[in-house]
């Protein structure tokens, strides 16, 4: 289970394209979070659509929030929140791409090589539409603000909304 | 007698999509078509109509791994167009910059998409578990180009600081020592990767001639220079387009490009055969380590050339950072000059080849006409031509060894459109 250590840096990442609707989702929760007045030890990253960079990233932080567009088996409405404890990394050998590392090749190729993996905590809704086209749907675009707010509050370590304490 | 279809469909999930369609019948290679089927990206029209200053920023987007490469030929398109020339600290600057791209994107070819298939690996995840010394190190030498230019330029990637005429943020004589520090702390890694490569034989496709398009110039040309052909001729920059002609195939929704023969290579085994007697001191002597000669016509030899190339960049960084240490740092107006009509060219080696850009702005400084010819493009017709060439000599093996040699020969040129060429599928009729 994810715990805060507000002694220790923190890097929480959004991930997506904004070009493909819900999949922006990530980089909308940034963006919401670079408007609010966080530590110095936390940094905030528009991880875009990963490359094999993250593995160098993501091996200085000893903890991470990881935000995406989720894809699940079943059905579920609502912010999805587990810990890399709670899943399973795909490993696909033979589709990888350097030029298109995705998280789940990043952090198999972390374990691989005994690198140091950072406690995550990844949170996201599924998505209605990855199609080409810019803004998210009514749905998603309502968790943005929901998950800035979680992601305060773990934080802060109370309830927090976008400009203060609630 | 065998008759073979192959299709493959995707070779490729980001820079773009792309086919190999081969059918060879009654010992006759009947079609060889590499495919492009990505939807076109239209920059050269989002570019009419924008100021010539925001095209460098525009066209980076481009591609994320050449993206100084784009800025570069856009500054230098830019510059021209207004008749302007930047310092020589300018110069030696954006050499030094590119230096740092060609570095981290020969890298991310070489460790993370050519060496599992000599290493009979699928993908660098098992090449990992299997060399996992060799995946650090290839790491760390990516690190080592994002870094550089992340201290020069702002950014990893799409960098800021690249203006026309100069630099927003001049770097520091602190910047070029921490850049020096790093490059000396990676020296170890350089002669290691040599050492790996210099171990690896490359497939065999010995082709009898061929030709060979980039920069040459006093020194190993890969900012400046005429644009040469290995079969003869050379013109100015302005000029280019009286040595390549661009045209459209029906199945290749990317222009195809020739010059003086029916296709060419550009890149790095195009520059060794223009160049190779004006490399860094170093990078000759990691060339003698891999045995072969020069001019060189088997492309899965590009693999080598961009390891040399490695080296060369390696060294020559040190040594243009040595120069400007000497000569010390001075911050430079950079917005010092007038806008005036005119056409411009920029054309720079990037690390798949010479890449080229053409604008036409008008008085105001507003664009009128663009042209980007980016290297991929003009490897395309050359690819197809090597298919060609390549089937008839290989169709002898199994269904898997044709199915690999293949991926092997279009992945060797680092296209963009390679990025995840394993979905090949063969069918034998």
């Amino acid at each position: 289970m994810f715990q805060y250590d507000p002694e220790q840096n923190l890097l929480i990442v959004g991930f997506g394209n904004p070009l493909l609707s819900d999949d922006g989702l990530g980089v909308e929760v940034v963006k919401a979070l670079g408007e609010s007045n966080l530590p110095e030890n936390i940094h905030l990253w528009d991880g875009g659509t990963m490359n094999v960079d993250s593995v160098d990233l993501l091996s200085r932080y000893s903890q991470a929030i990881i935000i995406d567009c989720l894809e699940l088996s079943q059905s579920h409405s609502g912010i999805v929140e587990f810990s890399l404890n709670d899943v399973v990394l795909k490993k696909d050998s033979q589709q990888i791409s350097a030029h298109h590392i995705n998280l789940a090749d990043a952090l198999n190729l972390m374990l691989t090589l005994d690198m140091r993996i950072p406690d995550i905590l990844f949170l996201g809704v599924t998505g209605e539409s990855v199609r080409l086209g810019e803004g998210l749907s009514p749905v998603v675009e309502e968790s943005v603000g929901a998950i800035t707010n979680r992601i305060l509050s773990l934080i802060m370590g109370t309830k927090y909304k976008v400009g203060g304490i609630i | 007698m065998k008759k073979l279809d192959i299709n493959v469909h995707h070779i490729t999930r980001v820079e773009g999509h792309g086919n190999i369609v081969v059918n060879y019948e009654k010992g006759v290679v009947e079609s060889f078509k590499l495919e492009i089927v990505e939807s076109p990206r239209f920059f050269e029209v989002m570019l009419k109509g924008r100021h010539f200053s925001e095209a460098p920023q525009i066209t980076a987007r481009i591609c994320g791994i050449c993206a100084v490469g784009h800025t570069l030929s856009s500054l230098r398109a830019c510059e021209s167009a207004i008749g302007i020339s930047p310092s020589e600290q300018t110069v030696i600057l954006r050499k030094l910059i590119l230096h740092a791209e060609i570095i981290q994107s020969h890298v991310l070819h070489t460790y993370f998409l050519a060496l599992p298939d000599f290493l009979n690996v699928g993908s660098v995840i098992p090449l990992a578990e299997t060399h996992g010394e060799e995946v650090k190190r290839a790491l760390r030498l990516k690190k080592l180009g994002n870094d550089m230019c992340e201290v020069l330029v702002g950014r990893k990637i799409h960098p800021l600081a690249m203006q026309i005429n100069g630099f927003s943020r001049t770097p520091t004589e602190s910047d070029l020592i921490t850049i020096q520090n790093m490059l000396r702390d990676r020296e170890s890694d350089i002669e290691k990767m040599i050492e790996l490569f210099s171990g690896i034989a490359m497939p065999e496709l010995a082709l009898e001639n061929g030709e060979y398009l980039g920069l040459s110039g006093e020194d190993y040309a890969l900012y400046d220079g005429k644009i040469t052909s290995s079969l003869g001729n050379s013109v100015e920059t302005l000029d280019y387009l009286k040595l390549i002609q661009e045209h459209v195939e029906e199945h290749s929704s990317a222009k195809h490009v020739k010059a003086i023969s029916d296709s060419y290579m550009v890149g790095a085994l195009a520059r060794l055969n223009l160049s190779s007697d004006k490399l860094h001191p170093k990078a000759k002597e990691a060339l003698k380590a891999f045995g072969i000669a020069f001019p060189n016509h088997n492309p899965f030899n590009i693999n080598v050339a961009q390891v040399v190339e490695t080296v060369h960049c390696f060294y020559d960084s040190l040594e243009l950072i040595s120069m400007l240490l000497d000569k010390g740092l001075n911050v430079e107006d950079y917005r010092d000059y007038k806008v005036s009509s005119g056409t411009g060219v920029g054309a720079v080696e990037v690390p798949r080849g010479i890449l080229f850009h053409e604008y036409t702005i008008d008085d105001d400084g507003y664009i009128v006409q663009a042209n980007c010819i980016i290297p991929t493009g003009q490897n395309l017709a050359n690819i197809e031509s090597n298919l060609r060439d390549f089937v008839p000599r290989i169709i002898d093996r199994s269904k898997e060894e044709i199915t690999h040699s293949l991926e092997m020969l279009v992945r060797a040129y680092d296209p963009c459109i390679s990025c995840s060429a394993h979905f090949l599928s063969v069918d034998f009729v």
